[in-house]
């Protein structure tokens, strides 16, 4: 069992994917340090400090339809899923489950383990998934986390360990969908208790995780402490307790695991952290986890010059994306040429690397005859974590002419605006590990609540993505994406800028960095020696 | 004593109303839809109307100013944080005594090291030890309070570990932010110290009291030195306000959760009706404690009752400088 | 004034008659003389010139554009192609730092004008007709001075968004009670003494009064405020920049690049040091002319 734990821990596809470039990464000390520790099963009575940058506004964002990234690797940390995703083997394995089988083409019915103790301390069943189901559909109507729910019937308790669930649709990858934290399950007695969808999110005593809501501390602390009875003792907290800091400062973040006061500095901009590559009083981990960032042109209902594909194309040109990685990955990775990951079994090269040079007197020509030869100011919105790639991006603009206004907000803030398209241009980046049924999820109607993208899409382009979606084999699947991608290209949807890459600081003596989906940091696995 | 009193509790009250009325012109200019940005970007447009008129949004500014006002004063009810959705009050309350442990401990620090430098520069006037001591604590006033914040961090932290960098979950927390912020009023204290110090020396009854053979350290400390300090005592109580106002770029570097932080990561936020009711909160505390001091001054000393009343809300003056 | 005959005043005699046009002695060739004494005041007053030659002549003495980013060159330190090192973009700080003088100091002298035209006339107008004017404009300050100044140029620039215009603004009045309080003390000082009186016996008229008798004998103390807030506003505007509400990258105001410092002040102190150096010695040198100021025109305050 512990083998199968120490394998696990290895995501494959970062694996594959850093193949190459860990070669080079090797000696500028760079991509290392996520997915590559043996597990331990040990514990202790110490805890574990992680600073945050954003302090979350509720702690279970599916209860009223509010992911953000902090909310979310807390919450990962209280609450089990149904099934897991084993990064190695690419299985999707038994969690709150132990089987599952489709019954027809959008029900599919799973056996629940019948040993598991929710945080009240009453027994998992089958009506807790149901409820669960209800709430990821009903709270989630407009994301993706209700997507694959939507308009469907109420789950069905077949009896205490059976559960019917309807799906919108049986997509080959719709299932392990299921593993990410979204879908972690809490009871009905547990939200009731705490007052409700709007109050759980403020006092979280929920879930069967490895470890137990204590406190929030408003502006200051949440603090968790190890689920004692967990039902799954090879995945057991090694940390008593772990407290989560919040310090929007990455820097102060930073010297808080310098001077021993946090164990890790997480969400620190690459850049910033490669400079403590050489600094032996802190590690620097950096990872990337199939996932491109994007630049999405504004092309909905509330853009502006974006709408124009001649702006679209001069800012694409302007664009100086080999400055514009060595600032964004601190050239930990290479600019991208296509919308997936080099490694991704979905990945095209459909640019060339001379198509992405600059071009600035292209760029020119090209705003004079949309009529902006003399000066065009676009507004960007961004997180500030990759703040600094839009002050390069902003540089390079300014050759063409073009004004660059940021448009840099905390995380919740950005959240709302993203998903209301205030902005001309966004860099976000898709997490495509697989074709899920939400993949190019900025292109599909179904969710109003989509945080960046060009808030617009047509008829063709949806075909295409169902068609994708749906491929029977990966080869199609490749080459369906392949003209999706080309179409992109062509009426310049958006641009790829480079593989999104995650670091993070942490006490040299840490171990057990792993990550969830979409890079997410798992708080549960660390561990010292 | 109880006529000056009362006047100016009721003195109060136009100040009071003022604040409210700065703030409210704010909220006014403030952009963006508030019932907008209650309901979110998935509100329809008729949503929103409908919000802004259950809100009173669509009545006259003055309607609105009366109903803030009276919002405040019977309910408590300074607005409710877009965020969390909970009444600004109840947010800032809990803040309020870290902010005030942080201030008073800084207050103290900058007021003890202020006087011990003002009164060491008095007694040697227009010697180099004058000149040093000018020069130090300018020099801690000409600093940004944040770069001094980073450097104590990374002398007392990153490279000794005496205390942690940032939060307060330890006593030891609240050390550095109440130095940093202590260390940027020292110049003042040591100013205000001097002048009045010289100019109590100066005095005829000092005089008297060296013709008649006092010696010099007793003619310092029990007669000049407490004279001296009624001035830096009053400047104490006004201090208070640079103090928070100081406090709100240091809480926010050392991860203090006090009312400064709160207000600046209400503006990254942008989430005005926090940053507004806060400030407005804020004022008014700091409004009402001003008025505890100079009373109580009033009370220990009642011939300060002049000074304190001819000078309206007297600041030092050496402030600006 | 009738004329004595002390050793001092006969050196000044002496020295008058050496020059070719006898300086007579005014209140401000005394604070001059009072002024140039003070060593460390004189020393504020070259550093502030030099600053001023610095900001006039960046784009002589900046090697580089301010703006170029240069990612081949990334978080060097200092060297002698970029002797105060580059930042996290490549960009030269010694440049950007050079161009940052001209911002500062502008803004800095913009804030301190705008709240001297505000403040300061409020209080020149309150000292000087007193009674009920005085009451109202002053008890109007007690309001704005209840709340904590940062605090509130905070609060206007985030109402009304990163510029300078907004940061004037703000600064101006989040200032003016203070500005007019001591404008107002000034004018009191000089409204009590007798020649004023005796211009009011003779009918001079008020505005007349104000702009030609009581403004010049005030000034010192006016300059001595004026003086000290442009350190006051560099300071303000550091602090708003470092927390997001000063103003909009990539302007090189000095707050804004140790802003963008900051994210490496462990692992490369040099991006913080240099603005942080600039903000520091421009504070220190105008405190110390300040002080050597007040020292100057108001020699009983010390």
């Amino acid at each position: 069992m512990n083998m199968k734990k120490v394998l696990s821990l290895v995501l494959v596809s970062a694996m594959t994917l850093t193949m190459a470039a860990t070669a080079f990464a090797e000696e500028a000390g760079g991509l290392s340090g996520a997915n590559c520790d043996p597990a331990n099963t040990a514990k202790t009575d110490e805890t574990l400090t992680i600073g945050f940058g954003s302090e979350p506004s509720t702690l279970v964002g599916t209860a009223t339809g509010n992911t953000e990234n902090e909310s979310m690797m807390i919450f990962s940390a209280l609450t089990d899923n149904l099934v897991a995703y084993n990064s190695l083997t690419g299985e999707i394995e038994p969690q709150l489950a132990t089987e599952w089988e489709w019954v027809d083409d959008t029900h599919c019915k799973f056996t629940l383990r019948d040993d598991v103790t929710m945080s009240d301390g009453t027994p998992f069943v089958a009506d807790d998934v149901v409820f669960s189901v209800k709430m990821w559909r009903d709270q989630n109507a407009t994301n993706e986390t209700g997507s694959i729910f939507t308009e469907c019937a109420d789950p069905v308790a077949d009896d205490e360990h059976t559960v019917t669930i309807e799906f919108t649709s049986n997509a080959p990858d719709i299932i392990r969908m299921l593993t990410w934290t979204n879908y972690g399950i809490v009871s009905e007695d547990e939200v009731n208790a705490a007052g409700g969808f709007e109050e759980v999110g403020k006092n979280p005593a929920v879930g069967s995780g490895p470890y137990k809501f204590v406190s929030w501390t408003n502006g200051q602390s949440v603090v968790i402490e190890r689920n004692e009875e967990y039902w799954n003792q090879d995945y057991a907290g090694y940390y008593k307790q772990i407290v989560f800091t919040f310090t929007s400062d990455p820097a102060a973040r930073i010297m808080a695991v310098q001077s021993g006061d946090a164990d890790v500095a997480y969400a620190i901009p690459t850049a910033q952290a490669s400079t403590f590559q050489a600094n032996e009083a802190v590690k620097v981990v950096n990872y990337t986890f199939d996932q491109v960032n994007h630049l999405w042109f504004n092309m909905g209902e509330n853009a502006g010059a974006t709408a124009d594909q001649k702006v679209r194309e001069a800012i694409d040109k302007a664009l100086d994306y080999d400055a514009i990685n060595a600032v964004g990955s601190a050239g930990l990775t290479a600019p991208a040429l296509g919308y997936f990951v080099e490694g991704n079994p979905n990945y095209n090269e459909v640019y060339t690397t001379e198509e992405r040079a600059v071009d600035i007197e292209g760029a020119k020509a090209l705003l004079e005859e949309a009529g902006y030869g003399d000066g065009l100011t676009i507004r960007a919105l961004g997180l500030s974590d990759i703040e600094p790639v839009y002050v390069v991006m902003q540089a390079n603009l300014a050759q063409a002419g073009i004004t660059l206004e940021l448009d840099i907000p905390d995380t919740a803030q950005f959240v709302g605006q993203a998903a209301g398209g205030d902005y001309d241009i966004i860099i976000v980046g898709e997490y495509a590990a697989a074709r899920f049924p939400s993949i190019f999820i900025f292109f599909q109607n179904a969710y109003t609540f989509c945080i960046g993208g060009p808030k617009w899409t047509t008829d063709e382009i949806n075909a295409k993505i169902h068609d994708f979606i749906f491929a029977e084999d990966q080869e199609s699947a490749t080459q369906i994406g392949k003209e999706f991608e080309e179409m992109m290209k062509e009426s310049c949807i958006q641009t790829n800028l480079f593989p999104a890459v995650n670091s993070a600081v942490t006490n040299p003596a840490l171990k057990g960095f792993n990550t969830l989906e979409r890079g997410f940091m798992d708080p549960t696995g660390f561990y010292k020696e | 004593m109880l006529k000056y009193i009362i006047k100016r509790i009721l003195l109060l009250i136009p100040i009071l109303l003022g604040v409210s009325a700065i703030i409210f012109l704010l909220k006014t200019v403030t952009p963006g839809d508030p019932a907008r940005q209650i309901l979110g970007n998935t509100a329809t447009e008729e949503q929103v109307q409908e919000l802004r008129e259950e809100l009173g949004l669509n009545d006259p500014v003055v309607v609105q100013y009366v109903r803030y006002i009276k919002n405040i004063v019977t309910k408590g009810d300074f607005g409710s944080s877009y965020r969390t959705g909970e009444p600004v009050l109840s947010e800032i309350l809990p803040r309020l005594g870290t902010s005030g442990i942080i201030t008073i401990g800084a207050v103290a620090i900058g007021a003890i090291i202020g006087i011990v430098l003002g009164i060491i520069s008095a007694l040697k006037k227009y010697t180099w030890v004058d000149s040093l001591v000018l020069v130090i604590s300018m020099f801690f006033q000409s600093v940004p309070e944040f770069v001094v914040a980073l450097v104590l961090i990374m002398v007392f932290a990153v490279n000794l570990h005496w205390l942690p960098a940032t939060g307060i979950t330890s006593i030891k927390g609240f050390i550095l932010p109440m130095v940093t912020i202590g260390l940027a009023s020292v110049a003042s204290y040591t100013r205000i110290t001097r002048s009045s110090m010289l100019e109590v020396l100066g005095e005829d009854y000092i005089r008297t009291a060296r013709a008649k053979g006092q010696t010099e350290n007793n003619i310092t400390y029990h007669h000049a030195l407490r004279n001296a300090m009624i001035p830096v005592a009053q400047s104490i109580g006004t201090s208070l306000g640079n103090s928070i106002g100081g406090g709100m770029v240091i809480e926010t570097v050392f991860g203090v959760p006090g009312v400064g932080k709160y207000i600046v990561d209400s503006i990254t936020q942008r989430n005005y009706p926090s940053v507004l009711g806060g400030a407005l909160i804020i004022a008014m505390v700091l409004t009402i404690i001003n008025l505890i001091v100079d009373i109580s001054f009033v009370l220990i000393d009642p011939r300060l009752k002049t000074t304190i009343i001819a000078g309206g809300a007297k600041k030092p003056k050496a402030k600006a400088a | 004034m009738a004329k004595m005959h002390t050793p001092a005043m006969e050196k000044i005699e002496k020295k008058n008659k050496r020059r070719k046009k006898p300086v007579n002695s005014t209140p401000a060739y005394e604070a001059w003389k009072r002024f140039r004494r003070n060593k460390t005041a004189i020393l504020g007053l070259v550093v502030v010139c030099l600053l001023i030659l610095v900001a006039i002549f960046a784009p002589l003495i900046a090697p580089y554009d301010y703006t170029a980013q240069d990612y081949t060159a990334m978080m060097q330190a200092p060297s002698a192609a970029h002797i105060f090192g580059t930042d996290a973009f490549g960009r030269d700080i010694f440049s950007r730092v050079i161009y940052g003088t001209r911002y500062s100091l502008v803004i800095a002298l913009f804030c301190t004008i705008a709240a001297l035209f505000s403040g300061g006339l409020l209080g020149i107008i309150a000292g000087y007709f007193g009674g009920k004017v005085d009451t109202i404009i002053m008890r109007i300050m007690d309001i704005f001075q209840a709340i904590p100044m940062i605090m509130m140029a905070m609060c206007i620039v985030s109402v009304l968004g990163n510029g300078i215009p907004q940061l004037v603004a703000a600064v101006m009045f989040a200032s003016m009670p203070t500005m007019a309080r001591n404008n107002r003390a000034a004018i009191l000082r000089v409204r009590g003494s007798d020649y004023i009186e005796s211009s009011e016996a003779i009918g001079v008229g008020q505005v007349q009064m104000i702009l030609k008798h009581m403004i010049p004998n005030a000034a010192g103390v006016m300059i001595i405020f004026f003086v000290g807030f442009l350190a006051v506003s560099i300071m303000m505007m550091s602090s708003m920049s470092y927390i997001g509400v000063g103003l909009a990258a990539p302007t090189p105001e000095w707050g804004l690049i140790l802003n963008d410092g900051k994210a490496y002040i462990t692992s490369a102190p040099y991006m913080m040091f240099f603005p942080a150096l600039m903000i520091m010695i421009t504070c220190f040198a105008f405190n110390l002319m300040g002080d050597g100021l007040r020292d100057a025109f108001d020699p009983k305050s010390k």
